[in-house]
């Protein structure tokens, strides 16, 4: 009914069908068919993983690409990625390793997998770092099995995969341990990279190069790369439009008119990730509401409720 | 539906030693223990393979025939059909307790298709076995309690090269 009554609009606002513009002419293409589904099925697509491009990010994903396409040599050239705690990094690796699919080579039963990614354990501990990449690749495996048993394991597995880059999330998580555990660790990342002949990627929170800090080596290899808050600026608000495009709204936003841009970055305090939850959030309450378009006292309403 | 289908949700082994068209099911099951670092008994526990099935005194090497769901599911965690890790089964005739089990040393060793990859052929297991198909030679024997003690083909490997070392110790004390 709500689908009928909006093409109707269009319709009789102008006399010629030609000169209309298509229905939900303010999403992008793939998008406007979700603008079709009942309630609930738009809020499930409202909160599915989805990817934005905006320029910061774009430059990242282009040097991992640069980094992956590098000849294998002795002392592969490593990157740190990082910002602050959901500024949308681990989406960038997610969206690298989606451009970058496992495949399967029936002939040998090995796994090629151009990235391998995991999660720095959150105490810097031998055993559970060499289990990480274990459990990443779904490797069955001893959990009670010493840690020269899964060194090996881990080396052999990852050598026959082949990886050409090895990414480490949550690398501040190496803080956590006493001095002596942080230069065991950084030293266990030295001889991986080393050892794999890959490019490594650390990904973690501006901790992360404090902890690198703490060797020269370690500094010297890695190139940072620092996704930072967001700002107030044509680029914020083009990211804001690309939001709105691909939002299952039935009715345009304008979410890139200065006040909402202001008071989404006020409240989102320039975090990607935080933009995201709130627009999404106000966009539900725009669907729920039969507004279909998302205004400010949406924005301060999901924004009120979700400080308590 | 084929068993890669129906086990769709399941993640399989990111690498699975291809079985050899004559290999043993035990030595094939064997080497991929090897290759996790484990023993059979462990790796068919992780794997949720359900309860080992009962073996003879020769182990896991002598193994007996898998019921579907085994099959299937070794069949989608190593991503191979289940018609070739069926072809590789024991008979169950031939799951009989023996004083001695047959080998060729030579074949077990050099594996020409993959140096990398001794296994353990299937024809050794037959009960009437006594020369090897390849070499025509009269197959050597081990006690079966030197392929039990092995937790994974490796050290089965191991464990039968430390025997013929230990034999040929024997017969030069006795010939002294």
């Amino acid at each position: 009914m709500i689908i009928a009554n909006l093409y109707q609009r269009t319709t009789s606002s102008n006399g010629d069908q030609s000169m209309k513009p298509a229905p939900f002419s303010h999403l992008l293409p793939a998008v406007r068919a979700q603008a079709e589904l009942d309630v609930e099925a738009r809020i499930n697509c409202l909160w599915g993983n989805r990817w934005i491009d905006y320029p910061r990010a774009n430059r990242a994903l282009q040097e991992l690409e640069r980094l992956l396409a590098l000849p294998r040599r002795e002392r592969m050239p490593c990157m740190l990625l990082h910002g602050d705690s959901n500024i949308g990094k681990t989406q960038i690796i997610a969206k690298f390793r989606r451009h970058h699919p496992d495949t399967f080579d029936a002939e040998r039963g090995v796994e090629i997998r151009p990235t391998i990614a995991m999660q720095m354990p959150p105490t810097p501990d031998q055993h559970r770092f060499y289990s990480a990449p274990l459990f990443e690749v779904g490797a069955p495996h001893n959990a009670a099995a010493s840690v020269t048993v899964l060194e090996r394991l881990a080396r052999d597995l990852l050598r026959r995969m082949a990886p050409r880059m090895f990414i480490i999330d949550e690398v501040h998580h190496l803080l956590a341990g006493s001095y002596r555990e942080q230069r065991a660790s950084l030293n266990l990342l030295k001889f991986l990279a080393n050892d794999l002949q890959a490019s490594m990627v650390l990904v973690g929170t501006h901790d992360a190069v404090i902890a690198l800090q703490t060797d020269a080596q370690m500094v010297s290899r890695f190139t940072p790369f620092e996704v930072p808050r967001w700002q107030e600026s044509d680029a914020f608000r083009r990211l804001l439009a690309a939001f709105e495009r691909v939002l299952p709204l039935r009715l345009p936003s304008e979410l890139a008119q200065r006040d909402i841009a202001q008071y989404v970055l006020a409240t989102s305090g320039g975090l990607t990730g935080e933009i995201s939850r709130i627009i999404n959030a106000a966009a539900e309450l725009a669907i729920r509401s039969g507004h279909e378009a998302i205004r400010l006292e949406h924005l301060k309403d999901v924004t009120s409720t979700s400080v308590g | 539906m084929s068993p890669l289908q129906a086990w769709a949700n399941l993640r399989p082994w990111p690498y699975a030693p291809r079985p050899f068209e004559d290999e043993a099911f035990g030595s094939w099951v064997g080497r991929v223990a090897s290759r996790y670092r484990m023993t059979v008994e462990m790796a068919w526990e992780i794997n949720g393979l359900g309860p080992l099935p009962a073996l003879t005194s020769a182990g896991w090497i002598l193994f007996a025939p898998l019921n579907d769901y085994a099959l299937d599911k070794l069949a989608a965690l190593a991503r191979v059909e289940a018609e070739t890790i069926a072809s590789i089964q024991t008979p169950g005739s031939w799951m009989v307790a023996r004083r001695r089990l047959p080998f060729c040393f030579r074949c077990l060793v050099i594996n020409p298709l993959d140096v990398s990859a001794p296994y353990w052929k299937r024809a050794w297991l037959n009960p009437s076995i006594i020369e090897c198909c390849e070499h025509g030679a009269q197959l050597e024997t081990a006690p079966p309690s030197v392929l039990r003690r092995a937790g994974n083909m490796q050290q089965l490997i191991s464990s039968v090269g430390r025997y013929r070392r230990d034999a040929v110790k024997r017969r030069f004390r006795r010939g002294r």
